[in-house]
Parts: structure tokens; C-alpha cells; sequence
């Protein structure tokens, strides 16, 4: 009966349940464990009701009605197991198994398959069919990372979907008709999507697979463990999944607070750095020119002795560090060596967080990612999200094309996000701080007038362009949302960004938002003054500074001025190489962590390699230096550092770590080769009856008796990982104002404000060491506004010299820029982008070759 | 994705296509409905639906060529490969199979030398199977160029063919000169633009406009009632005299150019279940 207060209550298979209306039968009875068989719904997208394989009786309807495409109402009746139902789901099947080829034994997906698995459970045991299958070309090349088998497709629109509503890049369809209807890309355009990976793992049968992964495992042989991906700063998390000890396989796991069920290609394929051949597996320490291998105790009193003997000691953090890494390294700067300078910013750096703190007490977000769900009107200033935080990219694309809200782009330059953007607000390089001002005083109409009339107003900020001093930028941020009681959603570039912030690797913070007594220098600062010889000693964690901090030349000067260098890092980076005493670290695949993401959002890692021979956590060489310096933290595992962490850190006192493990989708104990849990007697039984245990697919539907499924068909995996914000305990959420400050830099004529980013594939010291990704990298170009070009006699395709600090031939590329300015890509191959860049405002002369 | 594309890029709808390009997108709020006569107009250039004219509709309209393959793939009359100037299509449905349809269509296959769907060595003809085409009244029946053609025996198709590869003029049961693809498919590319007689009387259906019968978009003639082999069958040079003959349909009650309305996939002369169509009166 409905109660009044818009609920409805719905009868199915005998249980009655209260819920909303509108709500989807099939969801519904998800929740009560009932689980309707399926091929086309997906919970993260629209149904479409086209596989008619979720039919069920409802009572006083004369024909079944499909589940996924039925909202409930009040008083009805469902029976999933009707006979009439349970006829036509087997009907269904045997339709779909007509083209099948059943190729199973051969098939990645067997094993894991939900057309498999349905057809265990609900399909007929033979088919009638005799005639011959429906034949094509096998293992077609769509991408370079996907491959398509077109009998083995069961027609759900799944990928075309996918393709179409999440990540706009239509390049995969559905072709000709009827019988012959088929799946395809257009003849010489290939499924090049940065998301094209997901299609792969909600394919609901093995018609797309991944080219590193075909052929490569049986489900049941794989070892899992449920992780967060390394790489950006949204967080998504994953599977991590190994045969043999060796990383084969990632896939998404969904969390409808930060990804839904999508993670992006970087995320899913750029994996295999883990195993890389070059990754550092012991101890070196520099006699004269090269490295010599030692054990761990000699290169820790090596590392220690330098660091007693300097007499100021700066320490730089990089972005992939996890939070207990960020922890120990701060712990070692400020407790140990007791050094005010220590930095995590190196592309980032002069990205003010810190007035975060002021404004709103954290440093950082104070908008989730959710928040993007509801607000009226969303303003973005800050990098390409589609290049530098993919799923975030989606989360927008999502309320504005799928919900329908405002988007305000503020940049100097074209961003993906232009193509759905309501207003694309172009200023010039240097006048954003002016822009949004227009925006908050109306003038920047009518831009200002989504904003002025939104009641939920979030305002996106990241750091824009490598090393750009983002101060006005970022204060009017905060004082538009400020002023329109919005929220502010802080994007600092990596995985590890933010748990750095919160663990105060920071010159002006230390952990939990507060003020160190003294403030330290930054990153740039550090360089200078190693550079000049005032610090003669730098402690370098996970951060290639001298590939990655807007400044190359002042790196270098830095790293061979003389000081005494100890780097912890994954592999002989150039900075590494630059060491004294160089620690091998453990990857994120091989330890246990947490990442702390764009919204501040605690999420666990868990352990499923072994390191490569005596790597270990940063937190663990934080611990070692320390315990060689005569200061010894007491630190033997990961729960140590936690309780350190909640003894001292005010945010984070209440959280307790352990709550934070993920469920994995693939129940039982994590372990290779399922077959030997299989007992023989063990058979296959009918809807509601058990699966063998350990059988991958045969994870516990924790609710009730209908068939346990493959995962990834399941709906309810969403609300299980929430994760953790912790609480601020000065923060009340609300972003209070800021003083202002003039803005709007000059142009000088003649010169080229330098923009910058990173692109997806680049020369990131884990994405270059993944091979299949590295190939994808793009050349580097430089790209100007026409007119512009056109002034000093470019066109779209020519040859310039591009000369800052040093000189560079690139290709002309005409965009979407403001005058004024041009843009290079940060890091691929053949150019880093920072060796042209001097001082904090870097500009370049452009001209013909 | 169409801001600001290069017309230079452009490959085939150049110059004066280009113009009646922007005519058709003219013609709808919504450019995406576009794609269908967009590819005729390829078809009409090309003989059939290439590659480049399927980029060429995807930069114009705003999509990627990869949406355009998959909504003009669904249509058959858009081939995505070489068609000839004339296609023959010949109904192997229950009726026309009961009068022999099957023999025709392999005897007609093997006197052009040709396999089904491939065009002959002088790259003028090609033979493809329908199915029923509305038309049982006329079985064994077919068309060329989606033109009705009836009563058809292997000699009476090969006589058409020749007449045509001899540059006559065949007419169709309705008496309309049958025209090549490229010219039938200009017309149904710039329907509705004021360009063609066809685009006039669909405009002025759409309109509202009552039309007289022999300007009815998809008008077809009476010829029911007639045993197979017992009259004069509609064919080279008969077609009109057989029109005359069966008489036209009465004025009052057609209710013309329905299936027209709103569908820029509709074929002239092929139009099962069009009101007022002749089969249903006779019934
Ligand atoms: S390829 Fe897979 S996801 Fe795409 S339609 Fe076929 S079965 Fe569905
Ligand atoms: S969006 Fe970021 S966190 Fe998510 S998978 Fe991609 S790189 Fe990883
Ligand atoms: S029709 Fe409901 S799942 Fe496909
Ligand atoms: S069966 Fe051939 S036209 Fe109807």
C-alpha cells in the first residue's frame, strides 16, 4: 500500500517489499536477491529493453513484461519464476545460441561468461537448430586495444551504448539489419576511445577482448585483489588480477560514488610497468660514476651518514606516493631531519592548495564527485580532464548530457569538455582570474547568468598549466562559490596528490590542514636553494623532478650541484640516476595502502604481488633512514603506521583503516586455480541451487537463493566501497571569501605565454614503461590560435621553432587558442616540455622552420 | 565535431553538390535527418554509397562516419557497393515462387553471367532478390530501379535489359520511364527541396494538398484482375498502353503521398501498404 510518503509496495516471488516508485523491477528485486537474467540492462546506463532475456509475469499483465524496463507501482505482483517466464528466458537463450559458436573452450570469457552462466541456469540443455551459423571474419583489430568477434556478439548494444551515452566517442555501432546485423567500426576509423576498455568487461559475452589479455588466462587461474588505480587523482577503483605473479589482467570495480562502473584505458591497460624488467629490485649506492648493489643495512647507513652530514636537507615528494608514504615522508622531513622544506608539488607546483585551508579548512575538495550529480550549473577552470583525469571527464559528461546540467568552461584554451559545455568562456593565458570575476559580477553574460540562478553551484579548480602560479585563479574560485554558496572541487593532478596534501608533505601545511610553525620553501625554491648550494642534501621520493618539474634546467642544476641525493623510486629514472643512494620501491600492486582522491575520499589497496627482490613501501625507507639516523618510529607494519597516523593526525584519528578493505566481487580465498577447490562430485544445479564453491563467477549473491552470477552483472556491487572522507575538524564544509587580488597578467608582443598538459599516454615514468600505452603516445606538436599563426607565416602542418629555454622544432597545429599563447603537450616522446620553460611564467618566441 | 570543418576536406559533395547538400540540411531543425538523403545524393554521384561520401555526410552533418554507416547500412536501397545503373530485383516470396520465381531469378542469373548482388562485366546491371513486393497481383513481378515490372518471364527480363544497354527507354507498369540509380537517386535526395517533380508533389502533399491521382507521390496503377499470361503484359513499350487500358484509379477517396509524409527513406513505386493502394480495392 503506499504510505503517503511516495512509496510503493511490490510483491515478488511471494516477497513483498516497500521501495520507490519508478524504480526498475529489476533492481528491485536485485535488492531482495531475486536476479532477473539479463544481457542488455546495465545499471550505469539507460535501459533499452532489446535482448528480452529479463521477461517476467506480472500479475493482470497478459503479456511478460520486460524487468528492465518496468518501473515498479503500487500493489504489484512480480513472479520472476512463472512458468511462462522461465519458458521464455530458455526460449531466448536457445534464440541467442542459434549464431553462437560456442567456442568456449577457446573463448577468454568462458568461465566468467553471463552467457555462460545464464544459460546454465536458465537456458535449455540442447537447441533445435541444425542449419548453419551465421559466419565472419574472426579477431578483428578495431583498436589497438580492442578486439571484436562478431559471431560470439549476442547484440545487446552494450559497447554501442557505452560508446554513445558515457564516453561520446561514437565509433562503434551497430551495422545492416535483421539477422545480419552486426557490430562495427567505420573501414579506416577504429574504436580510438580513451574509456574503449569498458566495453571489453560489460560485453556480457566474449565478442570484445583485450589484446593483451587474449589468450593469456582462465579466469580461475587468476589471482585477484581488489586495489585503487595508481595513476590519477579520481581514484577508481580496481581489480588487480595475476597469473603466475605476474599482473595480467584489471578491470573496474564499481563504486557509484567516484566511478560508477568505469575506469579509463590508462587506468585499466597501464599496468604492465609492474613487471617491467627494468623495475629496481636492490639497493644501490654511487661509487664515482656508477652504482654499486648493497643490501639494504649499508645503503640506509650510506644514506643516513649523508643526510647527518648536510648541513640543510630538502625533501620532494611525488604524486604516486600513497597516504602512509606521505605520512612517513613527512614524519622523516619535519621529526627526523627537521626540515621545513618539503614540497609534493613538482608539475603542480605553484598550485596555492593551501588557501584552501583558509577558505574552507581543508585543502582541498569540499564538493564530491557526487556533488557533480546534483548541481544546476558546474564551472571548470584548470587541464583537459579527458587527458589528465579521464573518469572525472565522464562524471561530467554525465550530469551535463545525461542530466542536463550548466557547464562553464573558463580556459585560455579548446578542452574536451567545450563539445557539451553550455558556455566556453575564452580568455586569454593569464586572464582567468579576470574571466571568473566577469563570471561572480555578472558581467560575463550570459555565462554569469547559469551561475547567478544555479542553487547548486560546484566549482571545479586544477592546476591549469605546469608551474603557473594559480593564486588568483584559485581565489576567485573561492569567492564565486563563496558568494553563491557553492562547493569547490579541488583536482590535483595524481593518485597520490591529495593524501599528501592531507599528510602535510607541504612547505605551509602540516598534517590535517594545520599551520606548521615554520613555513618551508616549495619545490621551486628547494631547487634554487640546492642549486646555489644552500641545501646540500635532498631526499627524493617517487618524483622524477628533472623529467617533471616546469623548470628543467633548474633541476639539473639542483641534482648536480654537489648535494647529497637519496631517491626512493621504481626505476632508474633520470633523477634517479642523478643519486647517491637509490632505494627500490615497492609498486602500488605489491603492497598494502590507501589513496586518497580528488575529493578527499579514503580508499584501500590491497596486496597481491610480491615486490621484486628486496623493494619495499616508501613508508618502510621513511622508517629505515630514520631508524639509521638514531630516530627509530617503531614501525613494522602497515597497522603501525595507521596508528601513528590516528595518534597524530586530527583528521584522520577516527578512521580506522581496516573498515576501508573493498569487498571483492570474486568471494572465497583469492587464489589461483579454482579447479583445485572444485570438488569432482560437485555439479552444476538449477536456478537457486549452489555453485561450486571457488568457481569465479560463483561469488556469494549475498542476499538470496536465485543463481549467483557473474560480477559483472551485478547492480548492488556499486554501494559496497564507499570509501572514507574523513572529517575536518575545523572544516564546516562552507567555502567562506577570500581578499581579492588584481589579476590579469600583461602579454608582452612578440612572445608566447607557454600553456601546458599532460596527454593520457605520455612519458610518465609508469604509462612509458607499459608498452601497449607507450605505443599510443602522440608526437609532440605545438598549437596556435590562426590568427596568430598567420602573423608570423605558420599554417596547420608547417614546421616552427619553438625557442625557450632550449629550442625545438615541432608541427604547427591550429586550434582553439587563445592569442596570444600556444600550447605544447608536457611530456611525450621527443620533448619534454619543461626543458623550454624558465621561471614560473614560462614564455617562448615562435617561428617558421 | 562540424565547427569550423575544412570544406576543402570535403571529397565528393564539391561544387554544385555541395549546394544541394546545404539544400537538403536546409530543409530539417534537426541536421542528423539529413543522413539519408545526404547519401542518396552520394549515391546519385558515386553509383553507390562509398567511404568517402559516407565521411563526406558524416563532416557535414556533424557525426562520426561510424553513426552514418550504421543508420544508412539499415537501408537496402543504399548499396555500400558498386550497384550498376541498374539494379533488377526480382521477388522470390511465397506468390511470385509459386509461379516460377525461382527458375526466373536462375535463369536471368545465369544469362547476365553474374552471381546475385554482383554487377555484369560491362558494369551495368545487377540482379538481387526481394521479397514480396506488394505486387502478387503481377507475379512472377520485380522491378528495376524500384520501378514495378510484372508478369516477368526470363526472356521478357532479358529483353528489358538489352533494350537498355541499347540506350532505349523501358518503361515500368506505371509508365514511367525507368531512369538509372544515380538519376533516381538524385531525385530522392533532393525531395522536398523544389528541385524535382517529385520533390514538388511531396511538398505540396505534405502541404495538405489533395493532388489529382496521376501526380499522387507513389502512384501506381489498376492492373488487377488480370490471369497471368491471358492479357497484354506491362513490359517494354506496354507499360503505358496496359495503364490506359486498366484505367486510373477513382480521383475521389486516394488519400495520396501518406508513406511520404514524414519518411525520407520511402521509395517512389514501392509502397506496400499504401492507402488506397489498388490491391486492397480490388480485394
Ligand atoms: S559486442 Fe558485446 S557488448 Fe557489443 S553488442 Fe555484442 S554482445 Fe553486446
Ligand atoms: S580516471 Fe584516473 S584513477 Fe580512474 S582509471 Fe583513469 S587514471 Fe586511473
Ligand atoms: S530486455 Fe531487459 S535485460 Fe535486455
Ligand atoms: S510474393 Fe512476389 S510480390 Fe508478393
Amino acid at each position: 500500500m503506499s504510505d503517503g510518503n511516495g512509496t510503493v509496495t511490490v510483491t515478488i516471488n511471494g516477497r513483498r517489499v516497500e521501495t520507490h516508485p519508478g524504480r526498475l523491477l529489476i533492481d528491485v528485486a536485485e535488492e531482495l536477491g531475486i536476479f532477473v537474467p539479463r544481457f542488455c540492462y546495465h545499471p550505469g546506463m539507460r535501459s533499452v529493453a532489446v535482448c528480452r532475456m529479463c521477461l517476467v509475469h506480472v500479475e493482470g499483465q497478459r503479456k511478460l513484461m520486460p524487468a528492465c524496463a518496468t518501473p515498479v507501482s503500487d500493489g504489484m505482483e512480480v513472479q520472476t519464476d512463472h512458468p511462462r517466464a522461465v519458458d521464455a528466458q530458455s526460449g531466448m537463450l536457445e534464440f541467442l545460441l542459434i549464431n553462437h559458436p560456442l567456442d568456449c573452450p577457446i573463448c577468454d570469457r568462458a568461465g566468467e561468461c553471463p552467457l555462460q552462466d545464464q544459460t546454465y541456469a536458465h537456458g535449455p540443455g540442447t537447441s533445435r537448430y541444425v542449419e548453419p551459423k551465421r559466419t565472419y571474419e574472426k579477431a578483428l583489430e578495431i583498436s589497438d586495444l580492442v578486439v571484436l568477434d562478431r559471431e560470439r556478439c549476442v547484440l545487446c548494444w552494450r559497447c554501442v551504448r557505452f560508446a554513445d551515452e558515457i564516453a561520446g566517442d561514437r565509433f562503434i555501432q551497430l551495422v545492416d539489419r535483421g539477422a545480419g546485423t552486426q557490430i562495427l567500426t567505420f573501414s579506416d576509423e577504429p574504436f580510438d576511445s580513451y574509456f574503449s576498455g569498458n566495453t571489453i568487461q560489460i560485453c556480457p559475452v566474449g565478442a570484445l577482448t583485450a589484446k593483451p589479455y587474449r589468450f593469456v588466462s582462465r579466469p580461475w587461474d587468476l589471482k585477484t585483489a581488489p586495489s585503487i588505480c595508481a595513476y590519477c587523482s579520481v581514484g577508481c577503483p580496481i581489480s588487480n588480477e595475476a597469473r603466475a605473479g605476474q599482473l595480467v589482467r584489471c578491470q573496474a570495480l564499481p563504486n557509484e560514488n567516484v566511478n560508477d562502473f568505469w575506469i579509463c584505458d590508462k587506468g585499466r591497460f597501464g599496468y604492465h610497468y609492474v613487471d617491467s624488467p627494468e623495475r629496481l629490485d636492490n639497493p644501490l649506492v654511487r661509487k664515482g660514476d656508477s652504482f654499486e648493489v648493497t643490501g639494504w643495512a649499508e645503503a640506509l647507513r650510506t644514506a643516513a651518514e649523508g643526510l647527518r652530514g648536510a648541513a640543510s636537507v630538502g625533501v620532494i615528494a611525488g604524486g604516486h606516493l600513497t597516504t602512509e608514504d606521505a605520512y612517513a615522508v613527512q614524519r622523516l622531513a619535519r621529526g627526523t631531519l627537521g626540515t621545513a622544506d618539503l614540497d609534493s608539488r613538482i608539475q603542480d607546483d605553484g598550485a596555492p592548495y593551501e588557501l584552501m585551508v583558509d577558505a574552507a579548512g581543508v585543502a582541498g575538495s569540499t564538493a564530491t564527485l557526487n556533488d557533480l550529480e546534483s548541481a544546476q550549473t558546474i564551472v571548470w577552470t584548470g587541464p583537459d580532464p579527458r587527458e589528465e583525469l579521464p573518469v572525472l571527464f565522464l562524471r561530467l559528461r554525465k550530469a551535463v548530457t545525461g542530466r542536463g546540467a550548466k557547464l562553464v568552461v573558463v580556459s585560455p584554451r579548446r578542452l574536451s569538455l567545450d563539445a557539451f559545455a553550455t558556455h566556453v568562456v575564452r580568455c586569454e593565458a593569464g586572464a582567468e582570474a579576470a574571466a571568473l570575476e566577469g563570471l561572480r559580477l555578472g558581467n560575463e553574460r550570459p555565462a554569469a547568468d547559469d551561475v547567478a540562478s544555479a542553487d547548486a553551484l560546484v566549482c571545479c579548480w586544477g592546476p591549469s598549466s605546469p608551474g603557473r602560479d594559480e593564486t588568483p585563479i584559485l581565489e576567485q574560485v573561492v569567492a564565486l562559490a563563496a558568494e553563491r554558496g557553492g562547493k569547490v572541487l579541488v583536482c590535483p593532478p595524481h593518485a597520490g596528490s591529495q593524501g599528501l596534501l592531507d599528510m602535510g608533505v607541504h612547505p605551509a601545511l602540516s598534517p590535517g590542514y594545520r599551520r606548521p610553525e615554520t613555513r618551508g620553501r616549495r619545490t621551486r625554491e628547494i631547487l634554487e636553494a640546492a642549486a646555489s648550494g644552500e641545501i646540500d642534501a635532498l631526499v627524493i621520493a617517487g618524483a622524477d623532478v628533472l623529467n617533471d618539474f616546469p623548470d628543467a634546467e633548474l633541476a639539473r642544476r639542483a641534482l648536480t650541484s654537489g648535494a647529497f641525493v637519496v631517491v626512493s623510486e621504481l626505476f632508474a629514472t633520470d633523477t634517479a640516476r642523478a643519486a647517491d643512494v637509490l632505494l627500490p620501491a615497492a609498486a602500488y600492486a605489491e603492497r598494502e595502502g590507501t589513496f586518497t582522491n580528488l575529493e578527499r575520499r579514503l580508499q584501500k589497496l590491497e596486496q597481491l604481488l610480491a615486490a621484486p627482490g628486496t623493494a619495499r613501501e616508501v613508508w618502510r625507507i621513511c622508517a629505515g633512514i630514520a631508524a639509521a639516523m638514531g630516530d627509530d618510529w617503531g614501525w613494522t607494519s602497515f597497522d603501525d603506521v595507521w596508528a601513528d597516523i590516528n595518534a597524530s593526525v586530527p583528521t584522520h584519528a577516527e578512521v580506522d583503516v581496516q573498515a576501508l578493505t573493498q569487498p571483492h566481487p570474486v568471494a572465497g580465498p583469492h587464489q589461483e586455480s579454482g579447479y583445485e577447490l572444485m570438488p569432482n562430485d560437485m555439479v552444476m544445479a538449477g536456478p537457486g541451487g549452489p555453485m561450486p564453491k571457488g568457481h569465479r563467477s560463483g561469488a556469494a549473491f549475498e542476499a538470496g537463493q536465485a543463481w549467483p552470477l557473474s560480477w559483472e552483472l551485478r547492480s548492488f556491487e556499486a554501494h559496497l566501497r564507499p570509501g572514507l572522507i574523513p572529517v575536518a575538524a575545523d572544516g564546516t564544509g562552507e567555502v567562506g571569501t577570500l581578499t581579492e587580488r588584481a589579476s590579469a597578467t600583461r602579454r608582452e608582443p612578440g612572445t608566447f605565454r607557454l600553456l601546458s598538459g599532460r596527454h593520457i599516454y605520455d612519458e610518465g615514468t609508469m604509462v612509458s614503461r607499459s608498452a601497449m600505452l607507450h605505443e599510443l603516445a602522440k608526437e609532440p606538436f605545438v598549437a596556435l590560435n590562426a590568427a596568430d599563426a598567420a602573423e608570423i607565416g605558420l599554417s596547420d602542418g608547417a614546421q616552427a621553432v619553438v625557442e625557450g629555454a632550449t629550442s625545438v622544432t615541432l608541427p604547427v597545429v591550429i586550434d582553439d587558442i587563445a592569442r596570444g599563447a600556444v600550447y605544447i603537450p608536457y611530456d611525450q616522446p621527443g620533448l619534454h616540455a619543461n626543458t623550454l620553460m624558465r621561471g614560473p611564467e614560462p614564455t617562448v618566441t615562435v617561428r617558421p622552420a | 565535431m562540424s565547427a569550423g570543418f575544412a570544406e576543402a576536406a570535403l571529397e565528393v559533395l564539391e561544387g554544385e553538390r555541395l549546394e544541394d547538400a546545404r539544400r537538403i540540411l536546409a530543409k530539417y531543425p534537426n541536421p542528423r535527418s539529413a543522413v539519408i538523403p545526404l547519401l542518396f545524393l552520394v549515391q546519385s554521384i558515386q553509383g553507390y554509397v562509398t567511404d568517402e561520401g559516407m565521411r563526406d555526410v558524416a563532416r557535414l552533418v556533424g557525426i562520426t562516419p561510424a553513426q552514418v554507416l550504421a543508420t544508412g547500412s539499415f537501408y537496402t536501397m543504399l548499396k555500400k557497393r558498386p550497384q550498376g545503373d541498374y539494379v533488377i530485383s526480382i521477388c522470390r516470396n511465397i506468390t511470385c515462387t509459386h509461379l516460377g520465381a525461382r527458375r526466373l531469378i536462375a535463369e536471368v542469373r545465369d544469362r547476365l553471367g553474374v552471381e546475385l548482388n554482383e554487377v555484369t562485366s560491362d558494369g551495368r546491371f545487377m540482379l538481387e532478390t526481394a521479397e514480396c513486393l506488394a505486387t502478387c497481383d503481377g507475379a512472377p513481378s520485380g522491378q528495376i530501379n524500384y520501378e514495378d515490372v510484372y508478369h516477368l518471364t526470363t526472356d521478357k527480363v532479358m529483353d528489358m535489359i538489352e533494350a537498355l544497354r541499347r540506350g532505349e527507354t523501358v518503361t515500368s507498369v506505371r509508365g514511367e520511364p525507368i531512369r538509372t540509380i544515380r538519376e533516381i537517386s538524385y531525385e530522392m535526395a533532393m525531395t522536398g527541396t523544389g528541385l524535382t517533380a517529385l520533390g514538388e508533389a511531396t511538398a505540396r502533399t505534405v502541404a495538405g494538398e489533395v493532388l489529382p491521382p496521376d501526380m499522387a507521390p507513389g502512384f501506381r496503377p489498376r492492373v488487377t484482375g488480370t490471369p497471368a499470361g491471358a492479357r497484354p503484359r506491362p513490359g517494354i513499350e506496354e507499360a503505358a498502353e496496359s495503364a490506359g487500358e486498366m484505367g486510373a484509379p477513382e480521383a475521389e477517396g486516394e488519400q495520396p503521398g501518406d508513406a511520404t509524409g514524414g519518411s525520407e527513406a520511402a521509395a517512389p513505386g514501392n509502397r506496400p501498404g499504401h492507402p488506397g493502394s489498388t490491391e486492397e480495392e480490388s480485394r
